[in-house]
């Protein structure tokens, strides 16, 4: 196959699974409550709800209804969020995404640095016992309920080094507010902006400790999912036959290990490091909350306690769509770096 | 007793009057269970013993053991379940706080992992014992050691892999103590799952109820005088029998749907693959919240539902990708040549061979599940409030967080602790299974 089918096989292989999210999330919606809900609130009045069924299409038969809801989708009508002061949920989540990429990312900035090398460590030093320790530290991340860890630092870095009158991180929000009451994002990423539209060096060091513990929260769990990949993959290549080679040749172990070997276990890495994005997003959902983050996974968590269904809707959709596209991103690039997984 | 215990005592009893015909039926599935689990263990002992005398050649106090240990297990088991329904209907207990269908579907759950498990142990025993004891052969198997001895000498290396892989073996040991301390709870609480003493609010660990009479709170209390260290222990059945009981549930959908896909191939494997895809698209947390919202109402019921239904494509992907790397091997042309039934195939020669994967990741899956459970009721789709349940007592618990940090610290710990030992297992267990891995 060539490199240009491969690329439209997997592209086109997507498409039902986008379709069978839509229809997923119509289909939920529908059973949860009636989606007219999204548009009505205390204040309309009762004679005027015949009229908005009919406008948004609700008396329609079924299909007709699925057809409605899909062209509204691709139209950018994902509804109002009655949660969120009646706002259309597409704008909320254009202001609100940055704030969770940027967390994510950092996250995941920090996950790769830490969990690569203690992978290799682990690998490197099987059943000694780094290797113990190292598994048990990543596990655990896997482990703890995320929320409930972030409540724990929170508790230890925050309160009580408050308390004691000692430096200490600060518990929640992106910034100090207090100290910059007018900040307008341009980008609305906040390390971005700060540095390079406003040129503030001190908001951008508060900005890094706002993220410090959150980061630190999410990405401990993904710390996890790199560490153990990182280890099994590199356990399979150092028993290849060109590694006995590259020893027999004399060359140093490090020169083995991060010239040859590292090279070849990244590939599965790389994959992982693309799937754990989803796993990520979910966490954002918990770790926002605690941290009272101003990204989706607040929005989403206030959303559901208001039982807001076109943002929840809103949400669920948009997850599963970086899901999806995180997906096929690292099919691609798995298939453009191995040309055996484009014949298999 | 003070006027107030006695006061706390009767708020107690009208609570459960006000379940009552659910925690009948509930004590009478217990005490049905127990019975049938003691006519099993009766019968096995009794017949058993019968064939160990009339049957083997050498020997037959081996036999005996080999037999005699898991009919004893399921007898002690089933005295457990016994006094627990005996307090459910005499309702002096708060035992088993949670719905009725999961206690039912448990207790099916229990009665097949009870039977299939006399025969693996009996299964697996016997043929150690007879290699320990070459002189013991079984007159009914003439070829008896000839067709055990290379999976006893498996069964051997695997258990020297895992005595030797100490993450394991403390893995394996935390479960199996979760496990008791679950069973044993009516024995070793000092108060109910639900019992509270309002006056007792938010106390440190080790202070003694201020009620007089009544047990010291040796882990503290929570916002609304519930004693954390009972209502953790209490939780445990709850959330145990959650985990199990999904996790088993979706493994066999999972299984059956992925096998049959990979197995058949086409339109079928397409349609499942696709439906998968979609599943896996979605986040878990947000998925199994959406569906307990479907579902209506929020019970530990619906909740083991949303988990089963969320987690089923996990298994039916993993089996499906197993059986289509199986199923052209030779053993199955073979198998297939002598005219056996694709059932049969499946069941008989292509799962036993696809397990492994399986048992690591539903090992591993324990512990997901309990933390998917943990969000949920985080997120406020838990068990309804007041239930004991480790995911609610956080959720509650971190509402009144800053004056009270126990009621949120012990269950976490709870959740922390099994979900790592569950993925210690599942984890060590993927190393020693891997063929590729192990004789080096």
């Amino acid at each position: 196959m060539k490199l240009r089918d491969f690329i439209l096989r997997r592209v086109i292989l997507a498409i039902p699974v986008v379709f069978g999210v839509m229809t997923m999330t119509w289909f939920l919606s529908y059973i949860i409550g009636n989606p007219v809900a999204m548009y009505i609130n205390t204040n309309t009045p009762a004679s005027a709800i015949p009229a908005i069924r009919r406008a948004h299409g609700f008396d329609e038969p079924l299909y007709v209804q699925y057809f409605l809801y899909l062209t509204g989708l691709f139209q950018g009508d994902w509804g109002v969020s009655t949660s969120t002061a009646f706002r259309p949920v597409t704008d909320i989540i254009l202001l609100k995404f940055p704030a969770t990429i940027e967390l994510s990312m950092v996250a995941m900035i920090f996950a790769i640095a830490v969990g690569i090398p203690l992978g290799i460590l682990s690998a490197t030093r099987k059943d000694q016992k780094i290797d113990h320790i190292t598994r048990v530290f990543a596990l655990a991340g896997v482990s703890m309920p995320i929320f409930w860890f972030a409540l724990m630092l929170k508790h230890v870095l925050y309160f009580q080094l408050a308390i004691a009158g000692l430096p200490h991180l600060p518990g929640g929000e992106r910034y100090t507010l207090v100290r910059y009451l007018n900040f307008e994002y341009t980008t609305g990423f906040l390390l971005i902006d700060s540095l390079f539209f406003y040129g503030d060096f001190t908001l951008f060091v508060d900005a890094l400790l706002h993220l410090a513990m959150p980061g630190f929260c999410l990405g401990y769990l993904t710390i996890a999912i790199i560490t153990r990949m990182m280890r099994s993959s590199m356990l399979e290549v150092l028993r290849e036959d060109y590694i006995t080679l590259a020893r027999s040749k004399g060359l140093t172990e490090r020169v083995v290990i991060y010239r040859h070997a590292l090279r070849n276990a990244m590939i599965p890495t790389v994959t992982v490091i693309g799937l754990a994005f989803g796993s990520l997003i979910t966490g954002a959902v918990l770790t926002e909350t605690i941290f009272n983050w101003p990204g989706l996974g607040k929005w989403a968590v206030r959303a559901i306690f208001s039982s807001d269904l076109a943002a929840i809707n809103g949400f669920t959709l948009l997850v599963a769509f970086i899901f999806v596209g995180a997906n096929l991103i690292v099919d691609l690039v798995y298939g453009v770096l191995d040309p055996r997984i484009r014949f298999g | 007793m003070s006027s107030e215990s006695i006061q706390a005592s009767t708020e107690l009893t009208d609570d459960v009057a006000g379940r009552g015909t659910q925690f009948q039926i509930s004590a009478v599935s217990q005490l049905m269970v127990s019975m049938m689990g003691f006519m099993f263990g009766g019968v096995i002992v009794l017949g058993n013993l019968v064939i160990a005398m009339g049957q083997v050649e050498a020997e037959p106090w081996l036999f005996m053991a080999a037999w005699l240990v898991p009919s004893i297990i399921i007898l002690i088991l089933s005295y457990i379940l016994l006094r627990i329904g005996i307090a459910l209907l005499d309702r002096e207990m708060w035992a088993f706080s949670s719905s009725l269908y999961l206690n039912l579907l448990l207790a099916l759950v229990f009665l097949t992992i009870g039977n299939a498990g006399i025969l693996l142990a009996v299964g697996a025993i016997v043929p150690v014992v007879v290699l320990f004891f070459p002189d013991v052969k079984p007159y009914w198997y003439p070829s008896f050691h000839e067709d055990t001895v290379p999976r006893i000498k498996e069964l051997r290396h695997a258990l020297y892999l895992i005595s030797k892989s100490p993450l394991v073996v403390a893995g394996i040991l935390i479960l199996t103590c979760f496990v008791i301390i679950a069973l044993l709870a009516p024995f070793i609480t000092t108060y109910g799952p639900e019992q509270r003493i309002w006056a007792d609010s938010n106390l440190p660990p080790g202070a003694p109820s201020s009620v007089e009479g009544m047990p010291d709170h040796i882990w503290g209390t929570d916002d609304s005088g519930g004693d954390i260290y009972s209502r953790l222990i209490w939780a445990a059945q709850v959330d145990l029998k959650i985990s199990l009981s999904v996790v088993i549930v979706a493994l066999a959908i999972g299984t059956f749907i992925g096998a049959v896909a990979g197995y058949y191939g086409g339109k079928i494997d397409e349609l499942v693959m696709r439906i998968t895809d979609v599943f896996f698209a979605f986040p878990g947390l947000i998925l199994c919240m959406a569906i307990v919202m479907a579902l209506g109402e929020k019970s530990l019921d619906t909740i083991s539902i949303a988990l089963m239904v969320v987690w089923w494509p996990t298994y039916a992907r993993l089996v499906r990708g197993q059986v289509l790397a199986e199923r052209e091997k030779l053993y199955v042309e073979a198998a297939r040549s002598i005219g056996a039934s694709d059932g049969r195939i499946l069941l008989f020669h292509i799962i036993p061979n696809t397990i492994q994967p399986l048992i690591v990741q539903s090992t591993m899956d324990v512990g997901s599940v309990l933390l998917t459970a943990a969000g949920l009721a985080f997120i406020g789709f838990g068990p309804p409030a007041g239930a004991a349940e480790w995911g609610l007592m956080i959720a509650i618990g971190q509402l009144y967080f800053s004056m009270n940090q126990w009621a949120v610290f012990f269950p976490g710990m709870a959740i922390l602790l099994t979900a790592l030992a569950s993925n210690l297992v599942g984890d060590g267990l993927r190393d020693i299974l891997d063929p590729k891995l192990r004789r080096r």
